[in-house]
């Protein structure tokens, strides 16, 4: 593969477990999924990052790894503060849900939301790359 | 003049109207008789001359009275001359008498005439004809309606008054009677002055007169009298006759009198026989038969009440009878006194009622309103009626029981009075929903204030009848219920509790699945990862058995998650999209079984109109068959498949999940469906599959076969309803 080759330029992993956060840099990296892997612990971090750049365009990321179970701040809670943010945020970045819960109630809340263009169970693997930004 | 002479005139004449003859003459007579009274020698010697002069002049005088026949016996003499004087004298007076007599007659006769509307008449009757004219009375000219003289008196003039339809009727009788019978006597119609409109009925009576000697008819005399007004009131008088009679007839009241001063019955109607089988001659005979017959229990109060008419009263009493035929009767009697000068009950009259169908309603309607009533104290139920103004105008006994207070005590006290402070407000919604829909039972439940004893809930309905037409007022029917609302009260907290224990287990279930799954997905992920990153054989192997390890536990807690929504879960019933959910499945497969996914996955699908179920565990049910299929796939076979054939529709749909896997054994048919069953220790599922696809089924109101033999493969055969109300 092509090192110069990426799908895309920043994505964001948003996870507060570290091996998730860890082997989801590694799998982007390896099948060149990403130039830059953004990985932050919490949700509320991940919306400081965007807020913070709001106006930095090179800074925003390209597309979002979103997890739903995370302390304190949850997945959907996440995108509830996101939605707030300006449209030239929302405007670039694709979220996709990435999760270990299978409950169809997570993923139908999730789709339902018109910011995530898809969901995706953990683990994350290179086969379920290959249908990421491109459904 | 001579005394007695003054005396005739006076007596006879008048005698200012003494005609001269007669004058001179009473004056010679009155000479004479006093010069006889003077010297009767005297006379003698005196002219013969004179005295025949007088002799002549009284016979003339008595001539003219018709009776000169014997005037031979009177000689000249002075005695006979008196005696021929007084014989005038007498026969003067007899006139006199006889003119004035007839005058008299004739006035009557004509006052009755008039009187009676009869007039007379008289025809000439020569040679058995009748003559013309008559003579008719002025009564008769009166009852044809014309003047008296104005028309002749002939039979044909008459003959104009007569009704055309009955003038030869009245002809032939008139010919009958002169030629046969001598009298005849009609009635007959007449146009009064010619005139239709003036119709009266006459009745005339005609009598042949005849010569005593000769034998022939000499005159037809008669009467004619306007009978229409008595043959008017005769009518009249015979119609209400007749309805009287019609009346007594009907009358089934018995109408008595008795003189009570000899006590004696005067009288009582036929229509005894049928009120108390007595005919009137036995009432008569047997003068204490009404008072026999009178039911024993009640002749004290009828005596007594009849004491009032000493005084009198009238008096009404209610009583039984018994009648001959032995049947128990209820008359009422009205009884109407008459006292005499002194005081004295003289005479009573009295109606005598048959009133027993009358009573018997009577009793009926008492019985049926006793009854009710005993149904409305003795029911547990307590009923109320309410003014507009929310005040009790009527309370039964039932709630004097339920809440301790006396009926009296809650009558006419104000419902808020009674009410819990905390449910005024419901009262107050009760009202306006009432009056929006009157007539409509509004139900409630309402906290009622109980003597000395706090609160009973009660529950029950109330009416809008402010309009009604026997009872106005709210209409409230209720019943203590206070056990059962805190029996229910303590279910709600309970099934609350129980709802929070759910919600808490199912949140349990759900954390623990993903706490559970969360780094087990990260195990795998890092496995895989570094399955990809090295080449050795012997590292590779002992990572894929622990991947095979780690997804096996993935799937127990699965299962598990499955089993445990499947449970407690409510059934969503929505239109079933087979295509979408088995394009799901497959993606499921390629992630959860990407190592087996050489086997073929076939799908037939046929939707004929909506099938409604509950999609998610239609789900989890082919989840688990399809990929028991492919986990049981024969390494043996060239083509190993799984095979989905479903037909859908508003009915129903039939499901099959047909492979051509490993099979099982006959004897395990049995068991497959066994929570934690495995066929064998190389089956590496968590023993719950199955038992949950049973279990989903059951869920659906579904069943479920399979038909397996080792070597050749599975079938499972499903059915599931439509959910579709």
């Amino acid at each position: 593969m092509d090192s110069n080759n990426f799908n895309f330029e920043k994505v964001m992993v948003v996870d507060d477990a570290e091996i998730d956060r860890f082997l989801a840099k590694k799998v982007l990296t390896k099948h060149a999924f990403a130039r830059e892997v953004l990985p932050l612990d919490s949700a509320t971090n991940a919306l400081n990052y965007l807020s913070e750049n709001q106006e930095n365009k090179e800074a925003l990321p390209d597309l979002i790894f979103l997890d739903i179970n995370m302390p304190k701040m949850n997945g959907f809670d996440f995108l509830e503060e996101y939605k707030k943010l300006p449209e030239s945020v929302k405007k670039k970045c694709i979220i996709v849900m990435l999760s270990s819960s299978l409950l169809p109630e997570d993923r139908e809340l999730a789709m339902n939301n018109p910011y995530v263009c898809q969901f995706l169970n953990k683990p994350l693997t290179g086969d379920k790359l290959k249908d990421v930004g491109n459904p | 003049m001579n005394k007695e002479v003054k005396h005739l005139i006076s007596k006879y004449f008048n005698e200012d109207r003494i005609p001269p003859a007669y004058a001179a003459f009473f004056g010679d007579i009155s000479q004479l008789l006093d010069a006889r009274q003077a010297s009767a020698s005297r006379l003698t010697s005196v002219a013969d001359a004179a005295l025949e002069t007088v002799r002549r002049q009284l016979k003339d005088s008595l001539n003219v009275f018709g009776s000169s026949q014997d005037m031979d016996e009177y000689g000249r003499d002075a005695p006979s001359l008196i005696r021929l004087a007084r014989r005038l004298k007498k026969e003067c007076a007899d006139r006199i008498f006889r003119q004035q007599k007839l005058l008299r007659e004739m006035k009557h006769l004509k006052t009755i005439q008039s009187l009676a509307s009869a007039g007379s008449w008289e025809l000439p009757v020569i040679n058995d004809e009748l003559q013309m004219p008559g003579y008719w009375s002025d009564e008769l000219f009166a009852v044809l309606g014309v003047r008296p003289g104005t028309v002749h008196p002939t039979s044909q003039v008459y003959k104009n008054y007569v009704h055309p339809d009955d003038r030869s009727y009245l002809a032939a009788a008139v010919g009958k009677a002169i030629k046969e019978t001598g009298r005849y006597d009609i009635e007959y119609r007449m146009w009064r002055g010619e005139d239709p409109q003036q119709e009266r009925t006459v009745r005339e009576i005609g009598e042949l007169v005849k010569d005593g000697a000769t034998g022939k008819s000499t005159s037809l005399i008669g009467v004619t009298f306007d009978i229409s007004d008595i043959r008017n009131t005769e009518r009249a008088l015979f119609k209400a006759n007749v309805e009287l009679r019609k009346l007594f007839d009907v009358m089934e009241d018995v109408f008595f009198s008795v003189n009570m001063e000899q006590e004696k019955l005067l009288q009582i109607s036929p229509s005894c026989v049928q009120l108390y089988g007595y005919s009137v001659e036995a009432f008569f005979s047997t003068p204490d038969l009404w008072f026999t017959v009178i039911h024993h229990d009640d002749k004290k109060a009828v005596l007594e009440s009849n004491k009032r008419l000493n005084k009198g009263e009238s008096n009404q009493v209610e009583y039984r009878i018994r009648h001959k035929n032995g049947e128990v009767r209820w008359v009422e009697m009205r009884i109407t006194p008459t006292l005499g000068h002194d005081g004295q009950l003289v005479r009573i009259d009295g109606i005598v009622t048959d009133v027993t169908k009358r009573r018997e309603a009577e009793l009926a309607l008492a019985n049926s309103e006793l009854k009710f009533r005993s149904l409305l104290e003795n029911s547990n139920d307590a009923i109320t009626v309410t003014s507009e103004e929310l005040r009790f105008l009527f309370v039964t006994q039932s709630l004097s029981r339920m809440i301790g207070y006396a009926a009296e005590e809650i009558t006419g006290t104000s419902v808020f009075d009674f009410v819990h402070p905390d449910d005024h407000v419901t009262v107050n919604g009760l009202v306006n929903a009432m009056e929006k829909e009157p007539e409509t039972p509004v139900h409630f439940e309402i906290r009622f204030r109980v003597k000395d004893d706090g609160w009973i809930w009660c529950e029950g309905s109330v009416t809008n009848h402010l309009n009604g037409d026997i009872v106005r007022g709210y209409i409230g029917n209720f019943r203590d219920v206070t056990y059962k609302i805190r029996y229910r009260k303590a279910l709600e907290a309970s099934n609350n509790r129980l709802k929070k224990t759910n919600n808490e287990l199912d949140r349990f279930v759900y954390s623990v699945s993903h706490d559970l799954r969360a780094p087990l997905a990260s195990v795998l992920g890092l496995l895989e990862y570094t399955m990809s990153e090295t080449e050795n054989e012997d590292v590779l192997q002992d990572l894929g058995m622990m991947k095979m390890s780690i997804e096996k536990l993935d799937r127990f807690i699965l299962d598990i998650l499955d089993y445990s929504r499947n449970a407690r879960l409510e059934i969503k019933v929505q239109a079933v999209d087979f295509h979408q959910l088995l394009a799901d499945i497959k993606d499921n497969l390629k992630f959860l079984h990407s190592r087996r996914s050489a086997v073929r996955f076939d799908i037939n699908i046929q939707e004929n109109g909506t099938f409604g179920s509950d999609a998610g565990r239609i789900s989890i049910l082919l989840n688990n068959l399809v990929s028991n299929a492919v986990r049981y796939a024969d390494p043996e076979k060239a083509d190993p498949f799984v095979e989905v054939n479903i037909a859908a529709g508003p009915e129903g749909a039939d499901i099959t999940v047909r492979d051509n896997g490993i099979g099982i054994a006959k004897e395990y048919h049995g068991r497959i469906f066994d929570m934690f069953f495995r066929v064998s220790e190389k089956s590496n599922g968590s023993g719950l599959g199955l038992y949950l696809a049973k279990e989903t089924v059951d869920k659906l109101k579904g069943r479920i076969t399979l038909a397996s033999a080792p070597g050749t493969g599975t079938t499972f055969n499903i059915f599931l309803p439509s959910l579709f109300k």
